[in-house]
């Protein structure tokens, strides 16, 4: 098969992963250059041309401090991934073993998980986050850890799904009666298994993640401005809206929601991939 | 005239991979074989090797990506794909239906068994419905349900296996078709369910001067209830005839591999070299299909075989058939 | 005795799905227990390999008491105790890779070396007639018949005592089929491991077990050498089973007897025996009391009491 055949299959079977990937992998790129694409740093003043329309010297115009929002927009990027991906890995870490473990052996550790999914069930996420952060301070690494923690025991039901749903099956059983201790059987045999249908719900979390992470900055207990965190600056922006300087928040949340869709329909995009009705039809 | 008639029928599947390459499956290649009125067919073989495709192909019932590819099928004289699809739909009704596999999933939970005997006729006949539910009372009675007139007011889960099957016999013959296809009608049902349910339909067959396609792989079920036999490999029919001709002496390797694979043989005379895997339908060779597996595999198998005839018409398709 | 099961007993809830079981396998004997849907075999099965708890009963193996071994014990003792499910294309993990798969016994079990265990899956694969080629493959890249050989050969690494097979040809073709039996043949005459075969098929137990018990409901009707049951079955149940068995030969006689309805549920089980409600030949009596085994010959017995009048032989 040839490399770019691959893709391309890839690409028919789900449009909406070619889309996801593509979009996040735009932005990727534009966090890790954002030095070299912006025209200026996100942080430089131009104290005689505040807040100028779109256009001319400022391609997408400049905010209240007279900083240019374009080159804002593209280093937002990095706190979008800086938030994304940490907390990706949080969730990663401490939601896969205990989903693993909970679903495999049951117990105390499976109903403490299930109490703590009624809770945040039951509180909007955004009001817990806001609690911890307002608390706690709001450093990006803070900010990072709250949604991480957070989001793990979500993160860990997807898993424990799968586990349940394997638990019972053949080979999980003949791994057991060849005289695997638990340990094994949950690392070498469920976890592999299991995490394949966990994947794709990651993109989701972490797409999750952005958007709470800009919402406390805009609520103003996250991130804070002059940094240029996206939810921060469309704070920002928003009392100029009703003057008519519609830029300043604007471009910064278009890039949000670029962000939060792309990683979103990734997410879809591998479930619709990786569901294993669809492989077996496809056969 | 026969019945039924299929000649050399042919159905692909089209699928695309992950490469996006396009892949053709060649899973009938050639079926050709008759039913005669009042003629049970055994039509046995393996996994993959068909058996099912070609009664969906009889049917008109094959879904994309599998299409029929060539070949007639002729049934009561007509060309079956030339009919229009509401004519199709008639035929299907009421002079060729199925039996399917899998009693429990193949009724309609949420409708009485009554009801559904009821649809089914009203479907394709001009009936009133207090008409088609006394029929319905009297087609389970032929099946032999006990108490037939409360059976009609039971829903489907409320039937035990075997009964839920004696309910999708009685839902196949109900319009008293000429031809009726039992696709293993008896999986899943206990050994002494399951010779009861055989006897029914046999019973049945006869009584109306039906013909039958039992499809199975048990060769047990063809010894016992079919009339004549036909053996599937890798899509085509190597072998049919007379079921006591085709059990008493094999005329094609795969059909004696195939009888000496069962225990009672194996049990009688011993272990003899069968096995290997069925040929990749994406890739099928030149020739005889089976040689890669045939023990009498020699320079001539390149060549695609002969239908070889004989006596009663038994007919096998390999070169060496004659012999032995 | 290799195994002893004595009055095994299991319920799931208000499901009796094994009644008071007793099973013994001698060293090197081929045991089968045939039965239908509902009779509880393949939960003996995973009753005897500890893979379900009993609700009551006591098991042995190899002069151990395993009833209540902790599982770390049992873990040890799993190399000698192995078992083969009726699923070959569920029975691996599919992320792994056949090798791995066969070498995880030997990894769990011994104190071999990489390149000693690398080498005795080589012989293993040898051994079920694998082509060494499979071995570096994933489960999905093998056929039905290759994978219930990995089964079997994983099962054979570390030189079990016993092998519970639970259907392991029952869900392949008729020719894979052949193959496996022969394999099976193969290792019973060079290994002299035990087996307890779990069929629903009466020709293949016939063929390979030397004795054999014919469960109904959860309880065992009749038991004996499998030669003596398949010509002279006693119990009405076993002869019913038996004659409703389709030969695959159009000239074989048929003497089916009549059997009223299907199996009832394990649910609520009543007294006496389980087969009176489809018995042509039951009494009253039948219904009263479970019915003892009634010995019949060397090692043949079959719960039925109307064996004592002569009057258990079904007319055909």
């Amino acid at each position: 098969m040839s490399t770019i055949a691959l893709p391309l299959g890839i690409a028919r079977r789900s449009p909406t992963f070619a889309v996801g990937s593509a979009i996040v992998l735009l932005l990727l790129l534009a966090a890790i250059f954002a030095d070299l694409i912006a025209p200026y740093s996100p942080t430089l003043a131009f104290p005689y041309e505040v807040l100028k329309p779109p256009g001319g010297k400022f391609l997408l115009g400049t905010d209240g401090n007279g900083m240019d929002v374009l080159s804002r927009v593209i280093h937002g990027t990095r706190y979008g991934f800086a938030i994304a991906v940490p907390a990706g890995i949080i969730m990663v870490l401490i939601g896969v073993p205990l989903g693993v473990i909970a679903g495999y052996k049951g117990g105390i550790l499976d109903e403490v998980l299930l109490r703590v999914l009624d809770v945040l069930r039951a509180f909007p996420s955004i009001v817990l986050a806001l609690a911890v952060v307002a608390a706690t301070g709001a450093s990006l690494l803070n900010v990072v850890l709250v949604i991480g923690l957070l989001d793990s025991p979500i993160f860990a039901r997807v898993v424990r799904a799968e586990v349940l749903a394997l638990r019972h099956s053949t080979f999980v059983r003949a791994a057991v009666a060849v005289g695997n201790p638990p340990w094994r059987v949950m690392l070498v045999h469920i976890l592999p298994n299991a995490i394949l249908g966990a994947t794709a719900q990651l993109p989701i979390r972490m797409a999750w993640a952005v958007r709470i992470s800009a919402t406390l900055a805009f609520i103003g207990v996250g991130i804070q401005a002059p940094a240029p965190e996206w939810g921060a600056m469309i704070r920002q922006g928003a009392e100029y809206v009703i003057s008519g300087e519609w830029w300043v928040a604007t471009f910064p949340g278009l890039a949000l929601i670029g962000l939060v869709l792309g990683f979103n329909l990734l997410g879809d995009g591998l479930s619709d991939i990786l569901d294993p009705r669809r492989k077996a039809t496809g056969k | 005239m026969s019945l039924l008639a299929v000649e050399d029928l042919h159905v692909h599947f089209a699928s695309r991979g992950l490469d996006n390459q396009l892949r053709v499956a060649r899973a009938l290649n050639g079926v050709s074989f008759e039913v005669e009125e009042g003629e049970v067919l055994g039509l046995v073989g393996e996994t993959g090797a068909g058996k099912s495709l070609t009664a969906l192909a009889l049917l008109g019932l094959l879904q994309p990506p599998a299409l029929v590819a060539g070949g007639r099928i002729r049934f009561e004289g007509r060309e079956l794909a030339a009919l229009a699809s509401g004519a199709r739909d008639h035929v299907r009704g009421t002079r060729l239906t199925m039996i399917p596999q899998s009693p429990h999933t193949s009724l309609d939970p949420l409708t009485r068994v009554g009801d559904q005997l009821v649809r089914m006729q009203r479907e394709h006949r001009r009936l009133s419905k207090a008409e088609a539910w006394r029929r319905a009372g009297e087609m389970l009675a032929e099946v032999r349900i006990p108490a037939p007139e409360q059976r009609l007011r039971a829903w489907p889960h409320e039937l035990s296996g075997g009964m839920a099957q004696r309910v999708l016999i009685a839902m196949a013959l109900v319009n008293q078709p000429r031809l009726v296809i039992a696709d293993e009608p008896t999986t899943g049902l206990d050994v002494t369910v399951q010779a009861e349910v055989l006897d029914t339909l046999r019973e049945l067959v006869r009584a109306h001067g039906m013909s039958a396609i039992v499809i199975t792989h048990d060769l047990g079920i063809v010894a016992h209830y079919c009339d004549r036999i036909a053996v599937m490999f890798a899509g085509i029919i190597v072998e049919q005839g007379p079921t006591r001709a085709v059990f008493r002496e094999q005329r094609h390797p795969y059909t004696r591999a195939l009888i000496a694979s069962t225990p009672k043989r194996i049990a009688e005379r011993g272990f003899a070299h069968v096995g290997g895997t069925p040929p990749d339908l994406y890739a099928l060779p030149a020739g005889c299909l089976y040689r890669d597996r045939c023990v009498q595999a020699a320079d001539i198998c390149v060549q695609p075989p002969l239908n070889m005839r004989f006596n009663q018409g038994h007919a096998a398709l390999c070169h060496f058939a004659a012999e032995r | 005795m290799i195994l002893e099961g004595r009055n095994l007993v299991k319920r799931f809830g208000n499901v009796h799905a094994v009644n008071g079981v007793d099973i013994t396998v001698a060293a090197g004997e081929a045991v089968g227990l045939v039965g239908e849907s509902g009779s509880g075999k393949s939960t003996i099965g995973m009753l005897v390999t500890r893979l379900l708890p009993a609700t009551a009963g006591s098991i042995r193996f190899d002069g151990r008491d395993i009833t209540a071994l902790p599982e770390a014990e049992m873990r040890a003792l799993r190399a000698k105790l192995q078992i083969v499910f009726q699923d070959p294309w569920g029975a691996l993990n599919p992320r792994m890779r056949i090798s791995r798969a066969l070498e995880e016994p030997l990894l769990l079990h011994t104190q071999l070396q990489a390149s000693e265990r690398a080498s005795r899956v080589k012989e293993l694969a040898q051994k079920v007639h694998l082509p060494p080629a499979v071995l570096e493959r994933f489960p999905n890249e093998l056929s039905g018949g290759q994978l219930q050989r990995v089964c079997i050969a994983r099962a054979l690494a570390t030189q079990p005592k016993l092998i519970v097979l639970d259907e392991p040809t029952s869900s392949l073709d008729l020719s894979v089929r052949a193959g496996i039996l022969q394999l099976l043949d193969e290792i019973r005459r060079t290994s002299g491991v035990a087996i307890l075969f779990i069929s629903h098929d009466l020709d293949t137990v016939e063929l390979v077990t030397d004795r054999v018990l014919v469960l109904y409901l959860g309880n065992v009707v009749e038991q004996g050498a499998t030669r003596e049951i398949f010509a002279r079955p006693a119990h009405p149940y076993t002869q019913t089973l038996l004659s409703a068995n389709l030969p695959p030969d159009p000239e074989a006689k048929l003497a089916r007897h009549p059997v009223i309805g299907e199996t009832p549920s394990p649910i609520d089980l009543p007294p006496g025996c389980a087969f009176a409600s489809r018995c042509p030949v039951a009494i009253p009596a039948c219904r009263e009391a479970r019915p003892p085994a009634m010995p019949l010959g060397e090692a043949h017995s079959a719960a039925c009491i109307r064996i004592a009048e002569g009057a258990n032989v079904l007319a055909s």
